[in-house]
């Protein structure tokens, strides 16, 4: 979770926040609220813990954004809201992706999550999600990463 | 299997290689391409989430262990072979 978060933080907001503090108290947060979520299994918890880190990161982003660090301004600082992730695909094609998501039904979200993000195996994601098969499970995730290609189509600008 | 779209569900869903402007070559009409091109987008996707992966540059030592190889990893963390013979996983 914490390399997770990491690529969706640009390097202003990391300094400010270090990444581990910011992953823990989302993930207390959570587990505090938990008994009153009803989660189906590893796959939706894990898309679950996501959605609150993925909150935490966006309210932290905005506190940073309206309250600059203190103290003196490097010569050589270049502004930008870039993370990793955005430097690696663009933030265009990130947004396109978290859109296509949000159009899928849970359980094909929580495997594309789980395999594009965490890198769950076929064998991992059979365990998470009740499949009976590592190739059961490959075909469920081809058919949510058809899904999610689709509505990527959709949502190109 | 020979169809293009099959086949880059296959690059995205196993981790495989491959060539992406020859499958865009065999598309057979836009809606093709453009499912292609959102695959690819996906495959990238995964591949910069892997790419952050912290695997340690081998060899290093472990407390007594001196570290060796590395064997895999997995959605828990890093497998490696350490000089004792003895298999260890560390939590990234």
């Amino acid at each position: 979770m914490v390399r997770w978060a990491s690529g969706r933080l640009p390097a202003y907001a990391r300094d400010l926040a270090e990444t581990q503090d910011l992953v823990q108290d989302s993930l207390v947060r959570a587990f505090k609220k938990i008994e009153g979520i009803e989660i189906r299994g590893e796959g939706a918890l894990q898309a679950y813990l996501r959605q609150v880190l993925l909150n935490a990161i966006r309210m932290e982003l905005r506190r940073v954004r309206r309250r600059p660090a203190p103290g003196p301004m490097p010569q050589d600082l270049e502004v930008g809201d870039a993370t990793p992730l955005d430097q690696a695909i663009g933030r265009q094609t990130l947004e396109r992706y978290e859109r296509a998501l949000e159009t899928l039904r849970p359980e094909e979200r929580e495997l594309v999550i789980a395999h594009v993000e965490f890198g769950f195996s076929h064998q991992e994601i059979a365990q998470a999600f009740g499949k009976p098969t590592p190739n059961a499970a490959r075909m469920a995730l081809q058919r949510a990463l058809l899904r999610v290609a689709e509505a990527m189509k959709r949502h190109e600008p | 299997m020979s169809d293009p779209i099959e086949r880059a569900l296959e690059a995205a869903s196993d981790g495989v290689d491959v060539d992406w402007m020859a499958l865009e070559d065999q598309a057979r009409d836009g809606g093709a391409l453009d499912t292609l091109r959102a695959l690819k987008e996906l495959t990238a996707i995964a591949q910069a989430h892997g790419s952050r992966s912290e695997h340690r540059h081998v060899p290093f030592t472990w407390g007594p262990l001196e570290v060796r190889e590395h064997i895999a990893h997995g959605v828990h963390g890093e497998v490696y072979r350490p000089q004792t013979r003895v298999s260890i996983a560390t939590s990234r």
